[in-house]
């Protein structure tokens, strides 16, 4: 059905306002001629009326409910919004926290891990072609942490990291203690130096300050 | 009149500082209407209930944006309004995504006439209203669009005054009555079996 046009004269406008008692004299008047002339708009403005009836008596059916019941639950609502309002404080200094977090210069990580990969490759040439793989992706895993960090809710190690470096350090036959590779911003990865063979650990740490990258451990 | 709105004005900015009893007492006063507003637009009184609650607890956030405490009244309405129209939105778009939506809805849903017509129902002039035909007037209701049933619900059936009625919706006294007139000129052709 097509929207009718504002018409303030239309008979059948005047007809509905009757019923709302609120026509001036003047309208009255005019409404009246129209019905005392048009048989179709006595019958319009009879249907009006039976609408109108019709509708205040649905009126008069209206819902009941356990009024002290229904303010009790929004008093209780408002009150949890302010604890909410407390947590959502917390939330978004997390979120600030992490939006620092993720403030790393992935280009100077990488860097400052090239450079302390290349010194214990010097120490260590057996160990050249280890860290030939493990330098690309010691330099993937930087710029996971660095992208995904602030978004991880898990405290969980990266199932990245781990499939990343546990085969490179089980291929080089080293203590499985020295495979313990976490991107995690709470958990600091521990990597104990057992043997000499277990001289190349490879420690991230995720707390802010942020990562101090791969720490070489000396031989014991 | 003027004391119930210095009564109100002084809630108003009672429960702006922090006190939850003056909101508790506006939510005393105005539960029964918003519940019957959210109930008019929604037809269920569960929904009703968790929307008018809704609107009570956005209106207790927003305390502040209320430029005249004078109307809290008219902006909590508006406030129901509003998120009943948005629920009722949403729960249609959730029973057309349905594959058993025309058999889940009863066929005086669908066309209120139908069954009235086959049943022959008849308003009965003394007494309640036959549950059908309540099905049926609601349904009809429904079909509205929505500033038209707004405007038929606040004014006709809350007994708002058409100045009230214009700041709830936002529009002029003029709208108001136009709208209340195509409401009733709609409903004189989807009830016709009733009149």
């Amino acid at each position: 059905m097509t929207e009718a046009q504002y018409n303030p004269n239309d008979p059948a406008y005047l007809a509905s306002r009757a019923l709302d008692e609120e026509l001036p004299a003047e309208e009255r008047r005019r409404l009246d001629a129209a019905l005392a002339e048009s048989a179709e708009l006595r019958v319009e403005a009879g249907e009006l009326a039976g609408v109108d009836r019709l509708v205040k008596r649905w009126a008069g059916d209206g819902p009941e409910l356990d009024w002290e019941n229904h303010a009790r639950l929004v008093s209780d609502r408002i009150n949890s919004d302010v604890d909410e309002g407390d947590l959502a404080q917390v939330d978004r200094l997390l979120t600030r926290w992490g939006q620092d977090s993720a403030e790393i210069d992935a280009d100077r990580f990488t860097a400052e891990v090239m450079q302390r990969v290349c010194a214990a490759d010097q120490r260590h040439p057996r160990r050249n072609l280890l860290l030939r793989l493990a330098v690309p992706l010691a330099a993937a895993a930087a710029i996971v942490v660095a992208v995904t960090g602030p978004f991880r809710q898990t405290t969980a190690p990266s199932t990245v990291s781990q499939v990343a470096f546990r085969p490179i350090v089980q291929a080089a036959a080293l203590p499985q203690t020295t495979s313990i590779v976490q991107f995690d911003r709470t958990a600091v990865a521990d990597a104990t130096p057992g043997s000499e063979d277990s001289s190349l650990s490879i420690l991230i740490v995720g707390s802010s300050p942020l990562p101090r990258a791969f720490e070489e451990v000396p031989p014991a | 009149m003027e004391q119930t709105k210095a009564a109100e004005t002084s809630l108003v900015e009672r429960a702006r500082g922090g006190d939850s009893a003056a909101f508790a007492d506006l939510v005393r006063a105005y539960q029964r209407r918003a519940v019957s507003v959210a109930y008019r637009l929604l037809g269920n009184v569960e929904d009703a209930g968790d929307v008018s609650q809704d609107a009570f607890v956005r209106a207790y956030r927003c305390l502040e944006q209320l430029d005249d405490p004078a109307r809290f009244g008219s902006w909590l309405l508006r406030i129901v309004s509003n998120l009943a129209l948005n629920y009722r939105r949403a729960r249609s778009t959730r029973a057309a995504a349905s594959l058993d939506d025309d058999l889940a809805l009863p066929s005086n849903i669908r066309n209120p006439s139908t069954v009235q017509r086959s049943v022959g129902l008849a308003p009965d002039e003394d007494g309640v209203l036959p549950a059908e035909l309540r099905g049926g007037i609601q349904a009809a209701m429904e079909q509205l669009p929505e500033k038209q049933r707004l405007a038929l619900i606040l004014f006709s059936v809350e007994g708002l005054p058409q100045k009230e009625v214009a700041e709830i919706l936002e529009c002029t006294v003029e709208l108001v009555k136009w709208n209340v007139f195509q409401a009733r000129k709609k409903l004189k052709e989807s009830l016709r079996e009733y009149l």
